[in-house]
């Protein structure tokens, strides 16, 4: 039975850690994706890079975030895939993971690809969370989905997950 | 054999130009709706403002609407409220040529009970980001939904709009 809203792939970071959360060869079968990662870090950073083909070329966004820093919302606009912030890092509440949602409609298109992003951490007391729009100007259709840390070297610890959703606009 | 819970309505992908979109017939048979919405306008000259109505047996125009918005637009993060207005906000900026992107979930859609809420999620990147609560003050069921440009432009072919039916259960 087909079914609409499809599962595709599933990382779990074992005990090793992981430098970045990749999905390979996503099948050209869909209409739109939906991504989720569950993130804590091995260090302290507390935002990745969303990265399509292996490629961190080519985006703009523009974030509005909001964290305990500060009593006002803020906002920035990007020229790259930075989410911030969206991990919760090493020094935060033990056994909390931060959490990123990626929605990416039409990803199969020659067109420019615009995606919503949602991420927030939370530290009972100290947290964080972003919303923002991403776009990749680029006319390929997208075959992985990257979230990368923001130095070689970081990493994302154990027990972290990624999941990998497809979803079709039509029945078949 | 297990029950198919996200579903596809109905999905458009525009062949021209197209001032309005609105899904009519709307299947009453399942708990929430979600629309996604991909697209660009035709003849982008400034900004360009897209809002929604919807409606049981015909499109409601009459001002009965509210929304509250949070957003951020190029140099600027901040909320606002409208109250009693002809539209539901969807606030998605767009200038140019740019697309964006909007997906609108409403809740228990079909029930005859409560007033409507819509909770909207707008992007078009490098210019705006919006989340957005809707409400019809209307306990009919939603039947209908529209969406067109508050400035007059329209829809760009190749624009994409997709209703989902999600079932809450078997």
């Amino acid at each position: 039975m087909a079914f609409t809203y499809s599962k595709l792939a599933e990382i779990t970071v074992g005990s090793s850690n992981t430098s970045h959360l990749t999905f390979s060869n996503i099948p050209q079968t869909y209409t739109d994706l939906y991504v989720r990662f569950s993130t804590r870090a091995t260090d302290a950073f507390d935002y990745g890079y969303i990265a399509f083909n292996d490629s961190t070329s080519n985006f703009s966004g523009i974030r509005m975030h909001a964290d305990t820093s500060s009593t006002t919302v803020g906002y920035q606009t990007r020229s790259d895939g930075y989410i911030y912030p969206s991990i919760n890092s090493s020094g935060t509440t033990a056994n909390t993971f931060g959490l990123l949602d990626l929605y990416i409609p039409n990803y199969r298109s020659s067109n420019t690809k615009t995606l919503s992003a949602e991420g927030f951490y939370e530290n009972n007391g100290a947290n964080g969370m972003v919303i923002a729009s991403v776009a990749w100007a680029n006319s390929a259709a997208i075959t992985s989905v990257s979230f990368y840390p923001p130095s070689a070297g970081n990493r994302f610890a154990q027990h972290t997950t990624a999941s990998l959703y497809g979803i079709r606009g039509t029945e078949y | 054999m297990p029950t198919r819970t996200y579903t596809p309505i109905e999905s458009r992908t525009l062949t021209s130009t197209t001032s309005s979109v609105t899904f009519t017939s709307i299947p009453q048979t399942y708990t929430d709706l979600v629309l996604v919405g991909d697209f660009s306008m035709a003849s982008p000259s400034g900004t360009v403002y897209i809002v929604g109505r919807v409606g049981n047996g015909s499109i409601d125009t009459g001002s009965n609407y509210s929304s509250t918005v949070l957003f951020a637009v190029s140099s600027n993060a901040s909320s606002y409220r409208t109250s009693n207005v002809a539209y539901m906000q969807y606030d998605t900026y767009i200038t140019g040529s740019n697309r964006a992107m909007l997906t609108a979930n409403f809740q228990n859609y079909s029930n005859t009970t409560t007033r409507k809420i819509s909770i909207g999620r707008t992007s078009s990147a490098a210019v705006n980001t919006s989340v957005i609560a809707n409400l019809w003050r209307s306990t009919a069921a939603i039947n209908q939904i529209n969406l067109y440009d508050y400035t007059g432009n329209s829809f760009a072919a190749g624009s994409t709009f997709t209703l989902y039916g999600i079932r809450a259960g078997n």
